[in-house]
């Protein structure tokens, strides 16, 4: 008889898979050959078997990986933090360079009054998102302050704090200052436990004040 | 949809929130089967427990990126196969480095087919098994990954070949391949015991 299976439809037979007909099997002695002896090939193959995993693995899969759960989106956002407050630290130099009392020239000096005002509301903004990023941390995990990123909040808001107020900005200068008292304490707490310092967010409405600062940077941005 | 697809389901939706008690779930659920892939892909149970950890830890940072193409196990299976891929890589990068002589150390599945009696050896000493397991190792990456996927965890070859990202045409040909290359290395064996 011709026309029989290719060893590729056997296959396909074997593991059952559809796009090859079976018809042709019942008619030729052959390919029925053809199959039984592949099928005993691949069927020793099983001879091969995998280790049963002991009953608790399934559990035990899950403690050897939860703690890495739990790390590393905080590890990611470390360094994500950590780059950014190196860029608003360095951008903070920049404008304190400006408004410094020694005559040195300034990257910003090129730079329109309105451009310059527009980096520092950038730097400012960046600020407040970390800040109520670290806040609302705080508000909703048990887990200890992160004691060193508050205190990079501390030194990066004391600059931002000076800055403007050498040019006179006052509107946001009550809330940096509210908020580096928050820092400080946050930095500085035995223990940095949680709970106090998340009563004095709620009583304080420090994330509430920080969003409005935020919102009107926003609309100040978009005006510019 | 089978029960356990529609269990993942919920699971899943949870899970993509961040909620870890629902992917608990989805990791008791199929870490036994990950085991038994990556295992066939390693050839040893430390390894293969360490690319139980490594897939379950992706999945997590990638479920929001599942977009349910294929089932919820054939995504783990992809993401297994390339974390077992990259560790066999690495492993011959080392074999490559050390001394000649010393490549039995850094051969998963050499270790498994020597025939130095051990409880773990011993239970592999068959003839068959002794053939299998070279011949499982001179299979390309995507014959083997597709082989093993097939034979042992029975999943389809449409479903492979969304697993494996390739078009199903290159799927097929990758299991036809593995199996025809299995053949030769156990036919005789088979003709012998007849």
């Amino acid at each position: 008889m011709t026309n029989h299976l290719s060893d590729e439809d056997l296959i396909l037979i074997y593991y059952n898979e559809p796009g090859v007909g079976r018809g042709h099997l019942a008619q030729c002695e052959e390919c029925r050959r053809a199959v039984a002896s592949l099928t005993r090939v691949l069927d020793s193959c099983n001879e091969w078997q995998a280790p049963e995993p002991h009953p608790e693995f399934a559990r035990g899969a899950w403690a050897r990986i939860v703690p890495y759960l739990e790390r590393a989106p905080r590890r990611q956002w470390r360094w994500l933090y950590a780059a950014c407050a190196v860029a608003a630290v360095l951008l903070l130099a920049f404008v304190a360079g400006r408004y410094s009392q020694r005559p040195q020239p300034s990257i910003m000096a090129g730079l329109s009054p309105q451009a310059q005002r527009r980096i520092l509301e950038i730097t400012l903004s960046d600020h407040l998102d970390r800040a109520e990023m670290l806040l609302t941390e705080i508000s909703n995990s048990d887990e200890p302050v992160d004691r060193a990123r508050a205190q990079d909040l501390v030194q990066e808001g004391r600059l931002l704090r000076q800055t403007l107020a050498r040019d006179g900005d006052s509107a946001p200068l009550a809330m940096l200052d509210e908020l580096e008292r928050f820092m400080l304490e946050a930095a500085n707490a035995p223990g940095a436990q949680p709970g106090a310092l998340r009563e004095r967010i709620a009583s304080d409405s420090l994330l509430f004040k920080i969003r409005i600062i935020e919102s009107n940077l926003r609309t100040e941005g978009q005006r510019l | 949809m089978e029960p356990a697809e529609k269990g993942d389901h919920a699971a899943i939706e949870r899970a993509r929130r961040g909620d870890r008690d629902a992917y608990r779930v989805l990791v008791e659920r199929h870490s036994r089967a990950v085991f038994r892939l990556a295992w066939r892909m390693t050839g040893n149970e430390p390894d293969a427990e360490d690319m139980v950890q490594e897939t379950f830890l992706k999945a997590w940072k990638q479920i929001g990126k599942f977009d349910g193409r294929a089932s919820f196990a054939t995504w783990l299976y992809r993401i297994c196969a390339n974390c077992s891929l990259d560790h066999i890589r690495a492993a011959k990068r080392k074999q490559d480095l050390l001394p000649a002589g010393d490549d039995e150390a850094a051969d998963p599945f050499a270790q498994l087919a020597a025939a130095t009696p051990s409880p773990e050896r011993l239970a592999l000493s068959s003839e068959i098994t002794a053939r299998l397991l070279p011949a499982l190792n001179e299979l390309s990456e995507m014959e083997r990954v597709a082989f093993v996927m097939r034979h042992y965890e029975g999943v389809g070859i449409e479903e492979i070949s969304v697993a494996l990202g390739v078009q199903p045409g290159a799927a097929k040909h990758s299991v036809f391949r593995a199996v025809q290359k299995l053949r030769r290395a156990l036919e005789p064996v088979m003709s012998a015991s007849k």
